[in-house]
């Protein structure tokens, strides 16, 4: 938590490319961030109200760039300067969502899981495994005509090759 | 999607999000579809798992009949790195790219090896198995004996196998820090809950 006090300028979440130019991966990442963080505030309520506060700055910050674009309510990429910049995306969209939703943290029922009881998500220890890494996509039997069309382009390439040498000699 | 049904009640995009997550499992039932195969990184895979781990711990509408249920599908995810886990070089780690054609193949990077170190971490939370916890704490060990995490919990974006892990690219993204971080409230909700445990007996 103390380390990530960087990530802000101004109590505001900021993502370090801002200061340049986001690739569109990098346009989704403080979405991930939020989402992380409402989780931990969920699973270690010893970080909820430094989270919450956080959180709450964000989705201000966030809802006020969401004013771009033909609908009027796309999202900007910088939540820093209070307007939409311009730069609008499935990323920006994703992480004003999780910024102003995450607002709710409190109102949900909490996790489940198997372990106590109250998830029953079917599982199975073994999944996976018996998938080979070294052949990541089988190739489908070569038929008949596969065959065929590896022929036909063999003899036209014979054709290109035998016809360029030819008007090379003559 | 899912956290916004997980958070509002809302369902009006659940069928949406439910036929996203299905088209996305691919044969194997991995998260490493066949169109997806040239490019898919694991960390690319990953977020599919923890996905796939997000609709277990909010008891999102099991996928339909015939499919994996969300927590084998990242179990899935889990078990298919562990595999991967590469200790010829940096002593430790997942790589990048999980095809040796693609560039960062070479890259051990932060985000790879958090999103592991999350999946072990929330697949102990969820099931109670301490196998998965072991996974997790050597993954975090591993990230801190390289300087991907520093002693002020810093978080860099990873190292190259060239030189054995010993350069970080040192920028600081939201990300990186934010799976390390729900990952170890994970483990801490884990922990406390064994505690408990043992508390009552």
């Amino acid at each position: 938590m103390r380390s990530s006090e960087s990530f802000y300028k101004d109590g505001v979440l900021f993502e370090v490319c801002e200061n340049g130019k986001c690739n569109v991966d990098q346009q989704s990442f403080k979405a991930y961030f939020l989402r992380e963080m409402a989780a931990t505030a969920e699973l270690a309520p010893f970080t909820h109200d430094n989270i919450t506060a956080k959180v709450a700055v964000a989705a201000a910050a966030a809802a006020k760039t969401c004013t771009g674009g033909k609908s009027g309510n796309q999202c900007g990429l910088k939540w820093t300067t209070g307007v939409n910049d311009g730069i609008m995306g499935v990323g920006q969209s994703m992480s004003a969502l999780e910024a102003v939703q995450s607002l709710l943290v409190d109102k949900v029922r909490g996790w489940v899981s198997a372990r106590k009881g109250t998830g029953t998500s079917e599982g199975d220890v073994n999944a996976g495994a018996g998938v080979s890494d070294d052949e990541p996509y089988e190739n489908d039997p070569i038929t008949t005509a596969d065959r065929a069309g590896a022929g036909i382009l063999t003899a036209l390439v014979l054709i290109g090759v035998v016809g360029g040498v030819a008007s090379m000699v003559i | 999607m899912i956290n916004y049904w997980y958070y509002t009640g809302d369902t009006t995009y659940n069928e949406v999000t439910m036929q996203a997550l299905v088209h996305q499992i691919g044969a194997n039932k991995d998260f490493m579809p066949e169109n997806q195969t040239k490019t898919l990184g694991n960390d690319d895979q990953a977020f599919w798992g923890m996905t796939a781990l997000t609709a277990a711990e909010t008891n999102f509408a099991p996928p339909p009949a015939g499919v994996p249920g969300w927590l084998a599908l990242a179990q899935g995810v889990f078990n298919e790195q562990t595999r991967r886990w590469d200790e010829l070089t940096c002593g430790g780690g997942l790589r990048w790219q999980k095809f040796i054609t693609n560039i960062g193949y070479n890259y051990k990077n932060t985000i790879s090896n958090g999103c592991f170190f999350n999946i072990a971490a929330r697949l102990a939370l969820y099931t109670g198995n301490q196998t998965y916890a072991d996974w997790a704490i050597k993954a975090y060990d591993w990230v801190e004996s390289t300087n991907m995490i520093n002693d002020e919990y810093k978080v860099f974006d990873g190292g190259h196998v060239e030189d054995n892990c010993t350069k970080q690219d040192g920028t600081r993204w939201t990300y990186n820090a934010g799976v390390f971080m729900m990952g170890a409230a994970a483990m801490y909700n884990f922990v406390s809950l064994l505690i408990f445990n043992c508390g009552q007996r």
